[in-house]
């Protein structure tokens, strides 16, 4: 009976240990979550300081070579401008960052406020609330983020309002959730009864009761609007030129690579580490935070 | 003659913290028509004893360090893992505690009686049809031909435990091993569930282990009684002279905990103090005695061994 | 049952009214047309245009004309592909985005639940840290870094696959592989989760308890409860399968409705674009039917009224 080991792993664990210091052990415990951690920080540290170590401007082109492979001067080579690609994958990752940061705090605004209403308010509010949510999540959401962008213009702020607008409805679910079960605690009804509004005492408690799922679904966001935001500029759609991000350097790449296989090829591995690493820390919050919910 | 011969069975858990010994030199026998009951406390190793020579542990963690099982004079685990599997649900058949998670909620009753017997069988699908709907009625389930098609959330949790009971009937076994049968049910149907295992088994003549953490629950059924404590036997006995004569002072913590109708006001019901030991880091000596009342000097240096005092088996350094 | 089906369906008309609503303004509402081309166009043209598509009757009236003919199911002529319908267009594209997608959920269906299965099977040894590997990179690997990888390696170096097209089965394994990939990695994971979780359940236990065949244990005990994570998935899978075609029919030049899909959002052809969209609404709200019926067949204690 597997049960057994079980139970005395976790007798184990509630003798000593807070919940927290726990959920840091855990997660130190987790080679992988750690290593996106670093690579994570190493990425958006050379974001922040990208104007300081870019090791030339943007916009500077090297025309008397034209594309080179990846060389002493260029460790990345440059593009068919001349233009050092490595600095432009560090400030295309600016962008790209910066869209998926941006977009997840929209989405979050969102869901935080429509889950909480559909919470608070209940009944047949809720249901419709929550169906209206339930139907759209079965809906092509990318098509409207296209026609978004197609008729708002293609500018990177509708971009990230666009994908933050239909990246909410987990968000709100996991909120909607904490509500309905905060609703049901004790200190909320004995609040109501000594007459404290129960919508401030919901307010000053959910916050930190959804802080948790909150965070996790966060970082689970961000790789996602970061790929929708490089499928949009593949398609031409997303960030226009002359600003970049790596979704259009990979598009710009991948018209060349039989000639200059590197400019797809550089842009291509770092979107895909950062999105791993990304991965890795998000699994390794839940699995820290939450050690009961499914590991997949 | 003796059905099973347990030998000192050793199991331990190989876990992250550390060996978990949870059978931890255990030796019994089981006589052919006879009802054994294993008593203890949860975490006591009574299930896991039994699971473990069964090859119904996961290993890992789950080990088996030594000892000698026989069933029947075949040595159980020394059998390759086919044979062991032709024996389960067949000649040793088990009933677990919990009926609510123990039949498999995607599939019908039908489903689940009938590839029992047909494993172990070679009958037509129609006669395991047949039979399966026998094996219903015959532990008291009304309308067994409709019932038969339902699945089991359908059912409340007595049927459910009757079905389970059925299943593990339905190839005559010579062994029913029954794991805390009556824990999860109601108190009001716990009586009937228990009549209709002793009825049964005096019926085909077979041997029941049953385990329990309740000694009410054993009291009429038993022949002899095992009690067990933190993975290692601690006395066996005829369940007269347990209940009479205990002599071991968990025995004695146990039967305490058991409520009593001819209990007189001033007596109080006791429960025993203390949990548990971690069986990561049994304590030195004799397991029981940081919670044992009547503890002595030698308690805590030297392990009590089983041996014989009277008609019972004990360890204790008291005996 | 049937009920419960035939309310499904009735219920999706206001939700297709809605997102038709909601749709038609979006894109009305903001200036700028089909016909705003490059050089402005003589006015006596511009005005046959308008009479032709009605542009010259106030908004709600085209609305109303919108949704007259969409109830008889005709959702227009397309702006840009002139004398053709958006029924014809799509008619004709979808065909090979259905195959497309269709491939590709079945090859990521089999070798998801494949290695899945394999994985829970050999919880925590190499196998297992194999697949979920492969997984966790199939996850963070995007179409449209996987197909031009897959045309780099098969197409133009070992030149054993053509690079686009859609006339012959080589021309279609890159495109499902492409879109299949992910999904192939989503499916792994939630069938290898599914199954560990029903693995440590007493009944399979009891399974093993009553002698039966590890085989049984596996296909019959485990594999119906292990895959309701995967059914569950299905809906979301669609829907990302059919985004998902948007970019492999462009990378792979296939002539599919995700395509004119791109090209009529981008020259602004609103009754292609919104022909699209419902359509693609009612295909995904009927799978998600599907997905749900299938769910109910699968667990005898989910029961839909």
């Amino acid at each position: 009976m597997s049960s057994i080991a079980k139970n005395y792993e976790t007798i184990r664990i509630e003798k000593g240990t807070s919940l927290l210091r726990d959920a840091l052990y855990r997660l130190k415990k987790n080679k992988l979550a750690l290593f996106g951690l670093s690579i994570l920080a190493i990425i958006a540290t050379a974001s922040l300081l990208t104007p300081i170590i870019a090791p030339y401007s943007y916009e500077e082109q090297d025309l008397i070579y034209g594309p080179q492979s990846p060389n002493k001067e260029h460790i990345m080579g440059t593009d068919d401008l001349g233009r050092d690609l490595f600095t432009r994958i560090l400030y295309g990752g600016r962008i790209s960052l910066m869209v998926g940061v941006l977009a997840t705090i929209v989405s979050l605004i969102i869901g935080v406020l429509y889950g909480s209403i559909a919470g608070f308010l209940g009944g047949r509010t809720d249901n419709i609330m929550m169906r209206i949510v339930d139907i759209i999540y079965s809906l092509p959401f990318m098509f409207f983020v296209i026609i978004l962008m197609v008729i708002a213009g293609r500018n990177i702020y509708n971009l990230f309002i666009a994908l933050g607008a239909v990246q909410w409805l987990t968000m709100s679910r996991i909120i909607r959730g904490q509500v309905l079960s905060l609703k049901e605690k004790e200190f909320v009804l004995a609040a109501k009864s000594m007459g404290v509004s129960k919508g401030s005492i919901i307010l000053r408690h959910l916050i930190p009761n959804a802080m948790g799922p909150m965070i996790i679904y966060s970082t689970l966001t961000i790789p996602t609007v970061i790929l929708e935001e490089s499928f949009l500029s593949f398609l031409g759609l997303g960030v226009q030129p002359p600003m970049s991000s790596w979704g259009l350097l990979i598009t710009d790449g991948a018209q060349v690579m039989e000639i200059y296989p590197w400019m797809v090829i550089f842009p291509a591995s770092i979107l895909a580490l950062t999105l791993l690493s990304l991965n890795f820390v998000g699994d390794g919050l839940r699995d820290a935070l939450d050690p009961k919910a499914k590991k997949d | 003659m003796n059905i099973l011969e347990v030998k000192n069975l050793k199991n331990y858990f190989h876990t992250r913290d550390g060996i978990v010994k949870a059978v931890d030199d255990v030796s019994f026998h089981v006589a052919k028509g006879e009802t054994l009951g294993v008593v203890g406390e949860s975490g006591s190793g009574k299930s896991v004893t039994h699971l473990a020579y069964l090859g119904l542990l996961p290993s890992p963690p789950s080990k088996i360090e030594s000892g000698n099982v026989h069933f029947q004079g075949k040595d159980l685990l020394h059998m390759d893992l086919e044979s062991l599997r032709k024996l389960r649900g067949n000649k040793i058949s088990m009933i677990f505690q919990d009926p609510m998670t123990s039949l498999n909620p995607f599939l019908s009753i039908k489903t689940q009686l009938m590839e029992t017997i047909l494993t172990h069988t070679n009958i037509s699908e129609q006669d395991a049809y047949k039979k399966s709907v026998e094996g219903l009625i015959q532990v008291g389930i009304p309308a067994a031909d409709k019932r038969i098609e339902s699945y089991p959330h359908e059912l409340s949790g007595g049927m459910r435990q009757r079905v389970m009971i059925a299943m593990a009937l339905l190839n005559n076994p010579e062994l029913l091993i029954a794991d805390e049968p009556t824990t999860a049910l109601d108190v009001t149907i716990q009586a009937g569930v228990l009549e209709l295992i002793d009825n049964l088994k005096k019926q085909k003549g077979m041997s029941v282990i049953l385990i329990t953490h309740d000694l009410g629950v054993v009291a009429g059924l038993t022949d002899r009684i095992i009690v067990m404590y933190a993975g290692q036997i601690k006395e066996e006995a005829s369940t007269f002279d347990i209940f009479n004569t205990p002599k071991h002072p968990y025995t004695k913590a146990l039967l305490q905990s058991v409520p009593r109708l001819d209990t007189t006001k001033g007596n109080r019901l006791l429960s025993i103090p203390g949990l548990p030991p971690d069986l990561a880091k049994p304590p030195t000596g004799c397991r029981f005695h940081p919670r044992c009342p009547e503890k002595i000097d030698k308690c805590d240096k030297e392990e009590p061994q089983l041996k014989e005092v009277g008609n019972c088996k004990v360890s204790c350094h008291l005996y | 049952m049937i009920r419960y089906i035939l309310k499904r369906i009735l219920s999706t008309i206001p939700v297709l009214l809605i997102i038709a609503t909601i749709t038609f303004f979006i894109i009305r509402i903001v200036p700028g047309g089909p016909f705003d081309s490059e050089k402005a166009l003589p006015p006596e043209i511009l005005e046959t245009i308008n009479k032709k598509y009605h542009f010259d009757e106030p908004l709600y009236m085209q609305y109303l004309r919108y949704i007259k003919d969409l109830a008889h199911l005709d959702l227009g002529p397309s702006f840009k592909y002139a004398n053709r319908s958006v029924n014809e267009i799509i008619m004709q594209s979808f065909p090979v985005s259905f195959e497309l997608g269709f491939w590709a959920l079945l090859f990521a269906s089999i070798f998801g639940i494949i290695a899945g299965i394999l994985s829970s099977l050999r919880h925590n040894s190499r196998v297992d840290y194999f697949f979920m590997g492969l997984a966790t990179l199939g996850i963070s690997l995007p179409s449209f870094v996987l197909g031009p990888l897959l045309v780099l390696i098969f197409a133009l170096h070992f030149n054993i696959l053509p690079v686009a097209g859609w006339s012959s089965i080589p021309h279609m394994i890159m495109p499902v592989i492409t879109l299949g990939a992910m999904y192939t990695a989503y499916i792994a994971r939630l069938t290898r989760g599914g199954m560990l979780e029903i693995v440590n359940q007493d009944f399979i236990r009891t399974a093993r308890a009553k002698g039966l065949k590890e085989r049984t244990i596996v296909l019959r005990h485990t594999l119906k409860g292990g895959l309701l994570p995967v059914v569950t998935f299905l809906g979301p899978a669609f829907a990302g399968i059919v985004t998902g075609s948007l970019v492999v029919e462009t990378i792979f030049n296939v002539p599919g409705l995700g395509r004119y899909f791109i090209q009529s959002a981008l020259n602004r052809d609103y009754t292609m674009v919104m022909g699209t969209v419902l359509f693609y609404a009612v295909i995904l709200i009927f799978m998600n039917l599907v997905v749900d019926i299938v769910y109910t067949l699968l667990d005898p204690r989910v029961k839909y009224e």
